[in-house]
């Protein structure tokens, strides 16, 4: 158990080293100089760049800058964005913006997708079943910003239920709208897979001899059906949580969330070197930990991983 | 699941294998959805092989010759799709984005596809040391979030066709797959049947190819339609954020992306090419559940 | 989203994001309905840091903080604002003297220190202002601003306190223009108080400024930015008690919000313009910028060299027809090099170059020698300017019968460090907004390499260094006009070095709480609309 445990946190370690010093290396290779967005399409003066270069460390190579970012983060610092604003600060009047959508997001396609699944596989074949099938085609084919522009038309505009922008009435009416749009996407998954699922269950031979046995049908469905069709919506649900993040960066920016994805997207665009790397470092840490305490909370269930 | 082991012998399960190829053509070629999927696709190839057959139907076959005096029109006759905001014939344009289109589903997908299978197969199969550097990696992938992992990715290409956008939407898009068909190897590894094969003497190979991967393939396709669905779709939200293809290709992702911020004033832009990739993306979905359907044994019935 | 569209620090580059100006106080003609307490709200993209020596884009509520020196009123007149008169008999010694009984918002005296003191302070190369380089033209600038090192003074020569109220500035050259470098949009050239001073990373977010608004609290980046009026101001009172900015990453979402009445003032994106007259009627603001936009020449690209060629590619672009399909007629074609919104800028400077006529475009291009091979036009991405770029490859090559093809780059910084170090060869996008509307600002950001233009053209020739520093020695404005006209018609019209193409305008929509409002060189003075009702 505990060598187990051991070696999960090592591979950790790894992982962590390697990713980041990717990271770096890509964004710091993103070709153009950062410097020169500052000022938009004006310049900055010739001396004033060069001192913000050599501040930055803009002007050493990529394993220096590398050694200079692992110093900080074991210092626990994120560093300071090229205009000289700490990212740590930053990010905490983020986080709770993109997380309360991601969350939300994640809440209303679970409701709603895993409800569509078992109608559909319950009414198998039948107009219930083709029309959410349909439906989740559909909406697969839709682009994320034609959905969120329509959904913001229709629901903000039109009928004015909902604002369109901001966060500023606050959970849950600011972020229904644009959870909404996000959800969309992963509920159609998540019917599809729930359905496949629960209608392979249904044929297993097991079914038949709970049928056999004349238990009422709904306990079929809510008990054995979708506890067993559950473990790949679960997996899936768990890899969702990371698109959910993406998804953020065009929902945050058509329905102006002041969060993470807004932040990280702008970032790109500018070539701000220091925050692409602190929010990826975070975004990165953040992931590798929950999988391995999933693993490792998985390995004290079920024995059987430890042996792989 | 104890009873399925009741059934299992590895003479039965090889019938059956064996019979998944014949069983398939013969289950889907009576459905008409079957048929109307792959007439669809069937002449969304060919459009994007010889687009020039189909533009000048309406008698404005260039797709760049424009004049901007004719800006924005509704759609007319020899303009059925109407004009863009550069007055080109939207029609045309649609008919010659095909091929890109297309062109970055098929890349993303195949190469997708083909990597998640490897990689699953390897680590549900070998576990292990080989499982946790796979696991470790698809982590790292799955870690950083599809879009914005693109968007890193693209750039810092310095120039953005079909195929750097195809291959850079594969490499965030195979870590789903691959644990899709972890899940299933390990779930078919650990059943009764291939136990028994492996006791029995069969090699690794045959035992993979001829029952692991069939099983593991199932729930592959329906995912990996959708997933060519979804990159088509991706490209254009990968344009709309301006990281997608560049001109001179022409592509639905751009004509959808330039379309959207007039969709109050002028939705027919968005008509022809929503068209177009709606139909593209419906009809791969809708051929994916079938083949999904068919391949299940249990399925047909 | 329009994301891309999302860069504050580029937004300034695209001719139509909500506001790039300013706000003018003091001497203008009141309002007649002021109602005091009323509130307006503001969409804004999102800004940076709000220290007037540090803000480099998104300054309207920088400019409603303080009182230039000299103020631009809604009619382009040159009026006085914190300063009581800004004098010079050789263009080179000027004395400024200041209002008395000025403030601060945190109650100190504004005097000639204020300024010396915080030029001083922004020119020092050590304190890494990004607005340092404004001051360059400064005596003794160069002094804190060694290439190598660090600098062995810390205040400039040309600077001297007279009294409380009175300063003198020596500049390097003569330069009549130099009240006009001290209007609002100049944000480097502020005063900065005493606790400014002391404590510079707080002007970031929370600056102490002479002006009618004051800030109460820290700005942060995920809330609204909140301006009150200040109340012992000595200029001009506003018609409103507090202006919201709220902040957007999208101008598409800002103008959505205008439309459902959830934001008072938006600008316009690029797209909207052909919708904004159905959707708004009369609430609709084409304001004319003194901004220009065009097509930049590599000319380090020796096949470029003909001047022909240049003219040829410029009679073959329909203006008048880009407009119409593009920007709903709202832009000017140029028909000079300076933006007209520049005082005193002649019509038809560029004479018959500017003018559509694919016939002897195709001529001069025969004469030239033709054209063989793709054309390239090169323009940043992101920033929702394709169409536009599309519109001139297409009208290049349909007109002029050269394979024009539009080639956008990534994102900003790498177009800007390709047109830096002229990596790529072809057309480019090339613009200018004037922070005040003097032709000699446009002139010397294109053809002047301290211009502080990298994307302009690289057109540095010892006839027009001559004829500019002519022109700028004059204290006569009249004269300086006719100099500065003079370089146009008779050098630039004849080289054709840069493609004019149109005129900008800073486009801005308002809700039903708002009856009118009047602008500075483009931007709304939000301090003096007029509310409705």
């Amino acid at each position: 158990m505990g060598r187990y445990i051991r070696r999960r946190l090592l591979e950790l370690v790894v992982v962590f080293f390697a990713v980041t010093f990717l990271i770096h290396w890509f964004v710091y290779s993103l070709p153009g100089d950062p410097l020169l967005t500052l000022a938009g399409d004006r310049v900055v003066a010739e001396s004033v760049r060069n001192e913000l270069s050599h501040k930055f460390h803009l002007d050493r190579g990529p394993i220096v800058r590398y050694l200079y970012y692992l110093n900080d983060l074991i210092h626990g610092r994120l560093g300071y964005d090229l205009r000289g604003r700490a990212i740590s600060d930053r990010l905490r009047a983020r986080w709770p913006i993109t997380l309360k959508l991601g969350l939300t997001a994640w809440l209303l396609e679970v409701v709603l997708g895993v409800g569509l699944g078992v109608v559909a596989a319950v009414r198998r074949h039948r107009l219930a079943d083709r029309a959410v099938m349909l439906g989740t085609v559909l909406i697969s084919s839709v682009p994320y910003y034609v959905m969120a522009l329509g959904a913001q038309w229709l629901f903000g505009m039109r009928w004015r239920w909902l604002p369109i922008s901001g966060h500023r009435q606050g959970w849950p009416t600011s972020y229904l709208l644009p959870a909404f749009v996000i959800a969309l996407y992963g509920l159609a998954a998540i019917a599809r897979l729930l359905r496949g699922s629960m209608l392979e269950i249904d044929d297993a031979e097991f079914m038949r001899s709970l049928e056999a046995k004349g238990l009422a049908r709904g306990r079929i469905v809510g008990v054995h059906m979708l506890r067993n069709a559950a473990v790949p919506v679960v997996t899936f649900l768990a890899v969702d949580l990371g698109f959910l993040i993406g998804g953020t960066v065009v929902i945050e920016g058509v329905f102006n969330l002041p969060g993470v994805g807004q932040l990280l997207y702008g970032a790109l665009r500018d070539h701000e070197g220091p925050t692409i790397v602190a929010i990826s470092t975070v975004l990165i840490i953040g992931f590798l930990v929950t999988s391995a305490a999933v693993d490792i909370l998985n390995s004290v269930i079920d024995p059987r991983i430890r042996r792989d | 699941m104890t009873d399925l082991g009741e059934l299992a012998s590895v003479t039965a399960l090889d019938e059956h294998v064996g019979a998944i190829g014949l069983g398939l053509w013969e289950s889907v070629r009576r459905r008409p959805l079957f048929w109307g999927c792959t007439a669809v696709l069937s002449v969304l190839v060919i459009i994007a092989v010889a687009p020039e057959w189909f533009a000048g139907w309406f008698g404005h076959g260039d797709p760049r010759a424009c004049d901007i005096n004719l800006f924005r029109l509704r759609p007319s006759s020899g303009h059925p799709f109407g004009t863009d905001t550069q007055g080109c014939d939207i029609w045309a344009n649609v008919i010659y984005g095909t091929r890109a289109s297309l062109e970055v589903g098929l890349i993303a997908t195949a190469l997708s596809v083909l990597i998640a299978v490897a990689v699953g197969t390897a680590a549900g199969w070998f576990g292990g040391w080989v499982d946790s550097v796979i696991a470790r990696t698809t982590d790292v992938f799955l870690g950083f979030p599809f879009l914005l992992g693109a968007i890193v990715v693209l750039t810092t290409l310095r120039s953005r066709g079909p195929v750097a956008v195809g291959i850079t939407l594969a490499l965030f898009t195979w870590p789903t797959l691959a644990r899709t068909v972890r899940g299933s190897v390990r779930a078919v590894r650990d059943t009764e049947f291939v136990q028994a094969a492996r006791l029995g003497g069969l090699g690794t190979t045959r035992i993979l190819v001829r029952h692991v991967l069939p099983n593991a393939l199932r729930p592959l396709i329906a995912l990996a339609t959708l997933l060519f669905g979804g990159v088509v779709v991706a490209e254009s939200v990968l344009t709309f954020l301006g990281v997608g293809l560049q001109p001179p290709t022409i592509s639905w992702g751009q004509q959808m992306a330039a379309a959207q911020a007039r969709l109050s004033s002028d939705p027919h832009l968005l008509i022809g090419p929503s068209i177009f990739l709606t139909a593209t993306a419906v009809s791969l979905i809708l051929l994916g559940d079938l083949l999904g359907d068919a391949l299940d044994p249990k399925g047909r019935r | 989203m329009r994301r891309s569209r999302f860069s504050a620090a580029i937004a300034v580059a695209v001719m139509t994001v909500v506001g790039a100006g300013g706000v003018a106080a003091g001497a203008r003609p009141a309002p007649a309905a002021a109602a005091p307490g009323g509130q307006i709200s503001v969409a804004m993209l999102q800004p940076g840091l709000l220290s007037p020596y540090r803000q480099t884009v998104m300054f309207d509520q920088v400019m409603l903080m303080y009182t230039s020196l000299v103020v631009i009123d809604d009619q382009n007149r040159v009026t006085m604002g914190q300063a009581q008169s800004v004098t010079s008999t050789d263009a080179q010694n000027w004395t400024i003297t200041l209002k008395p009984g000025w403030t601060f918002h945190n109650g100190e005296p504004v005097t000639a220190s204020s300024y010396v003191d915080g030029w001083n302070a922004e020119a020092l190369k050590t304190n890494k202002m990004e607005n340092n380089g404004f001051l360059m033209h400064i005596d003794g600038y160069a002094a804190l601003n060694p290439a190598e090192g660090e600098p062995t003074v810390t205040q400039m020569s040309g600077l001297k306190v007279v009294d409380d109220l009175t300063f003198t500035v020596k500049l390097t050259a003569p330069d009549g223009q130099f009240p006009l470098q001290l209007t609002q949009a100049q944000t480097a050239f502020y005063p900065m108080s005493k606790a400014g001073l002391a404590d510079p990373a707080a002007q970031d977010t929370m600056p102490i400024g002479n002006g009618p608004f004051m800030m109460t609290k820290p700005y942060k980046d995920t809330e609204d930015l909140e301006l009150v009026a200040y109340d012992k101001y000595q200029g001009k009172q506003p018609t409103s008690g507090k202006i919201t900015f709220k902040l957007y990453a999208d101008p598409n979402t800002a103008y959505a919000d205008a439309l459902a009445d959830n934001v008072d003032i938006a600008g316009v994106p690029p797209a909207k313009m052909s919708v904004a007259k159905s959707d708004f009627g009369d609430r609709v603001y084409f304001n004319a910028a003194p901004g220009i936009a065009g097509l930049g020449v590599s000319l380090w690209d020796q096949r470029f060299e003909n001047p022909k060629l240049r003219k040829a590619i410029s009679m073959s672009i329909d203006r008048a027809a880009v407009n119409k399909a593009i920007f709903a007629g709202a832009l000017t074609p140029a028909t000079s090099f300076t933006p007209a919104a520049e005082i005193g800028t002649p019509e038809n400077a560029c004479g018959e170059s500017c003018v559509f006529n694919p016939e002897q475009a195709k001529a001069l291009l025969a004469e030239a020698g033709g054209w063989t091979g793709p054309l390239e036009i090169h323009y940043p991405g992101g920033l929702g300017i394709d169409e536009i770029y599309q519109a001139y490859a297409n009208q290049i090559r349909q007109n002029l019968g050269v394979d024009a093809v539009a080639r956008p780059s990534t994102d900003w910084a790498s177009f800007a460090s390709a047109r830096e170090g002229a990596q790529f060869s072809g057309l480019y996008f090339s613009r200018w907004g004037a922070l005040y509307p003097s032709m000699q600002n446009t002139l010397h950001a294109f053809y002047t390499k301290e211009g502080g233009c990298p994307n302009c053209v690289a057109y540095y020739t010892d006839e027009i260094t001559a004829a500019l520093q002519a022109a700028d020695a004059e204290v006569d404005q009249a004269k300086a006009i006719e100099l500065y006209s003079k370089i146009q018609t008779d050098i630039l019209a004849r080289d054709l070095p840069w493609i004019p193409l149109f005129y900008e305008t800073y486009n801005f929509v308002t809700s039903t709480k708002i009856k009118s409002m009047t602008a500075f060189a483009g931007v709304p003075i939000y301090e003096a609309v007029v509310l409705a009702g």
